[in-house]
């Protein structure tokens, strides 16, 4: 019926447009796509066996890259919790919140690898560019979540300490911050365990890490060292994972209401 | 003195310039008086006492707080939101220690440290409200009953002339809700000023000096308590 033919010209036209976005990607280009798996299987090969002789070389720079996420983060945070406090309509009114968003959404439109760029070109190569970026990037996100967890706070809560005449900073101590402190932990992991997984990435740029090896493995076709990098990166991040996932959920079980 | 604690005159009130919530309310309670404020859920009821404690500013009309009408201190009415309104990951002597901020400076309490003798007058009011022994618990850790209590005796830490309170013991057994009133006349005789927002008629009878229906945001009677009956709000809640 009428119906249906409706909900089938909207199927084929649907299908068109998937058809042609494939197209003009060349996922139909038969010759490249053959010539591209021959290619994966090929270099999958050569990415085997690891060769372990760079096991100790990488620890140091996986331990650099760690140093890196957790130093972005602490600065992150440490900048996030004022911005937050900014950006909360709530605590801060609409003004100034409105400006406090428009300027961290400016910095969340940029990723942190072009941060790191950024401060590569500033400062020179090494784990203090990469360190900046990953907190540029880590407030801009922070400082997000955190405004909205600050919004959530109880609208009495406030009302009935409003109505005692506490100051706006006692307000921020004695009811905001411990209001909202599962949020502001739980999301500072959070944002330390993304901060590991992008923080691999970063020396790719020459912002410090293992990342720096992985680049240069790769332009050297030692594709046998990049395996034993890929293989520790992935195991330090299975490890801070679940370690941070514990921690996180014994705080939070603790102190649930 | 004034002989009045609450004065409110022509008061309006609205969220958005149409649609009043609160029309032409006139209202003066009595210093060291009980009042009672009833009406149906949507009334108004906590708007009213909003704007006695300005959290919110009419539209128009004039409230004056024991003959002053501006420059009074915010900390002399204290205020107990309909659900409490406690920080709850902090512990009851912590919440009720919220109550003295506008009498101590910042520096201190920013770490948590506190004058002894706040410290000492908290666990008196908090003694008063029959819950000391659990000063030490956090809020989210306490039953309703116990925080009804932890809120009292954080209201009285202010040391206000006036106290308003939303929907007070409604959600409280028979007995503890006798005993949560019996305190609150206590209170009343140290001439504190209580306004008590209720969808409870006997509470008010038995408890109030006066009490002031609204209904739809219009004040349509003020009785003194001990002529309420059922007969003469039935229509009110109807
Ligand atoms: N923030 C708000 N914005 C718009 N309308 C509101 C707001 N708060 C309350 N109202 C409306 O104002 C009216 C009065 O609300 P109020 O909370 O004062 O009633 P109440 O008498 O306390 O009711 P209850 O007994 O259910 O607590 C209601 O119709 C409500 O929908
Ligand atoms: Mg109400």
């Amino acid at each position: 019926m009428n119906h249906s033919r409706e909900g089938f010209l909207q199927a084929v036209i649907f299908s068109g447009i998937i058809l042609y976005l494939a197209n003009s990607i060349g996922f139909f280009d038969i010759d490249r796509l053959t010539r591209g798996v021959s290619n994966l299987f090929i270099f999958a090969a050569d990415l085997f066996p690891p060769d372990l002789s760079v096991t100790e070389t990488l620890l140091y720079s996986i331990l650099e890259t760690i140093q890196m996420a957790l130093m972005g983060t602490i600065l992150g945070f440490i900048a996030a919790l004022p911005l937050g406090l900014l950006g909360a309509r709530n605590i801060s009114g609409r003004n100034i919140s409105a400006v406090t968003r428009l300027f961290l959404g400016g910095i969340r439109t940029i990723p942190a690898l072009l941060w790191a760029i950024i401060f590569v070109v500033a400062f020179g190569l090494g784990p203090l560019p990469g360190t900046l970026g990953l907190a540029i990037y880590s407030v801009g996100y922070l400082s997000k979540l955190y405004y909205e967890a600050f919004e959530a706070v109880d609208q009495e809560i406030l009302d009935a300490v409003r109505a005692i005449g506490i100051s706006r900073l006692k307000e921020i101590r004695f009811v905001v911050l411990p209001e909202s402190m599962n949020h502001i932990l739980s999301q500072l992991f959070f944002m330390f365990e993304y901060n590991v997984r992008s923080s691999a990435i970063l020396g790719f740029v020459g912002a410090g890490g293992i990342g720096f090896y992985m680049i240069n493995y790769i332009q050297l076709f030692q594709y046998q060292r990049l395996t034993t990098a890929v293989l520790l990166t992935l195991a330090v991040v299975l490890i801070i994972d679940s370690v941070s996932a514990r921690i996180r959920d014994r705080f939070l079980t603790r102190s649930s209401y | 003195m004034a002989e009045y604690a609450v004065e409110l005159h022509n008061v309006w009130y609205s969220h958005n310039g149409s649609n009043h919530i609160l029309k032409d309310i006139d209202l003066k309670v009595k210093r060291g008086a009980l009042l009672a404020l009833i009406g149906p859920s949507g009334s108004g009821k906590t708007t009213l006492l909003k704007i006695i404690c300005r959290l919110i500013r009419p539209c128009s009309g004039s409230i004056s707080i024991r003959g002053s009408n501006g420059d009074l201190e915010r900390h002399e009415v204290g205020y107990i939101p309909q659900q409490l309104g406690l920080v709850r990951g902090l512990t009851a002597l912590e919440n009720v220690l919220v109550g003295a901020h506008s009498r101590i400076g910042f520096a201190g309490t920013l770490l948590g440290v506190f004058p002894e003798k706040e410290i000492e007058l908290a666990m008196k009011y908090l003694d008063m409200a029959g819950i000391a022994g659990k000063a030490d618990k956090k809020v989210y850790t306490l039953s309703g009953g116990e925080r009804q209590r932890v809120a009292i005796a954080r209201a009285l830490m202010q040391e206000p002339e006036i106290i308003l309170a939303d929907e007070f013991v409604s959600n409280l057994d028979i007995v503890t809700a006798k005993e949560i009133m019996d305190m609150m006349k206590k209170i009343k005789e140290k001439d504190t000023t209580l306004v008590i927002a209720t969808h409870d008629i006997s509470l008010a009878r038995d408890y109030c000096d006066m009490t002031v229906i609204i209904k739809n945001g219009v004040k349509i009677d003020e009785i003194c308590s001990y002529e309420l009956d059922y007969d003469r709000v039935r229509d009110i809640f109807t």
